[in-house]
């Protein structure tokens, strides 16, 4: 990847979930489209956070948990 | 009443030492403190101990909440730190130490090849879950306390630099080197760039 694509692709993994302004993405979108490499870069980070949330299952708070959380504090 | 409104008067009963007000915010807020918990330490004994520890303070320490922010953000920073805390204590660090050798320079100049696609029905094998897991477990605790918040929690920027008390630049660039590292954990697993050109076992 060219320097500048490296630059561009590094503002772009620090801006991921980043609220930006409409003029920003455009300008960003239309770069990423002449970057194949930047995109694969993005795309691949993007389904890394997606997959990790996939594989993320809810940690329920066992109500044996619940119950001695409570008793700990007195307030059962 | 609103939420926030019905809170604070629940706040305040709890610290004149209302049992029912007490009880109903940590019925109100456990199963989310648990969750972090659980997400930073990996383990549910030691979760259980952040949670209990998290609400002892609140209880003892209520009357200091000056309500600059929720009272969920302020539990969230107490379990955080506690988390963290116990994680230092733990010697964590050998896998942080391994991390920190990583030259990140050279992670982000790594060439990744696209993935392949259908990369879903690899997820629910174990080996696949095994390689999650430790590529979570070897994210030092710093940067996968701001990944959890971030990108699992769905807290802003600005919500993680308050919970984890550093500033916003530093969260931006801890999320950026925790992406990139398992970005480049998951390309390995779907054999996506070749290991012996990253320098790492």
């Amino acid at each position: 990847m060219a320097d500048h694509s490296k630059e561009i692709a590094n503002i772009l993994k620090i801006k991921l979930g980043e609220t930006i302004d409409n003029s920003t993405v455009d300008e960003l979108v239309d770069y990423i489209k002449s970057c194949e490499d930047c995109k694969v870069d993005i795309d691949t980070i993007q389904q890394t956070i997606t997959i990790v949330r996939t594989g993320d299952f809810e940690y329920l708070l066992p109500q044996s948990v619940s119950k001695r959380l409570l008793k700990v504090l007195d307030l059962e | 009443m609103t939420d926030s409104v019905s809170e604070s008067v629940l706040i305040g009963n709890a610290i004149k030492g209302d049992k029912l007000a007490q009880s109903k915010l940590v019925r109100t807020y456990s199963s989310r403190i648990y969750a972090i918990a659980f997400r930073l330490m990996q383990n549910e004994e030691d979760a259980e101990d952040v949670l209990q520890e998290t609400f002892i303070i609140m209880l003892n320490k209520l009357d200091t909440f000056k309500g600059k922010s929720t009272l969920y953000t302020w539990l969230y920073r107490v379990a955080t730190n506690i988390a963290l805390g116990k994680l230092r204590k733990k010697k964590k660090v050998n896998v942080s130490e391994t991390f920190n050798n990583i030259e990140f320079e050279n992670i982000s100049s790594l060439e990744i090849a696209d993935w392949p696609d259908h990369l879903e029905e690899k997820f629910d094998t174990e080996e696949f879950q095994e390689c999650l897991k430790k590529a979570m477990d070897e994210l030092p605790d710093h940067y996968r306390a701001v990944f959890i918040l971030r990108d699992l929690e769905g807290h802003s920027t600005r919500n993680t630099a308050k919970i984890l008390e550093i500033t916003e630049a530093n969260v931006k660039v801890r999320l950026m080197r925790a992406r990139l590292y398992l970005r480049d954990q998951l390309a390995y697993h779907f054999k996506c760039v070749d290991r012996g050109n990253y320098g790492r076992p």
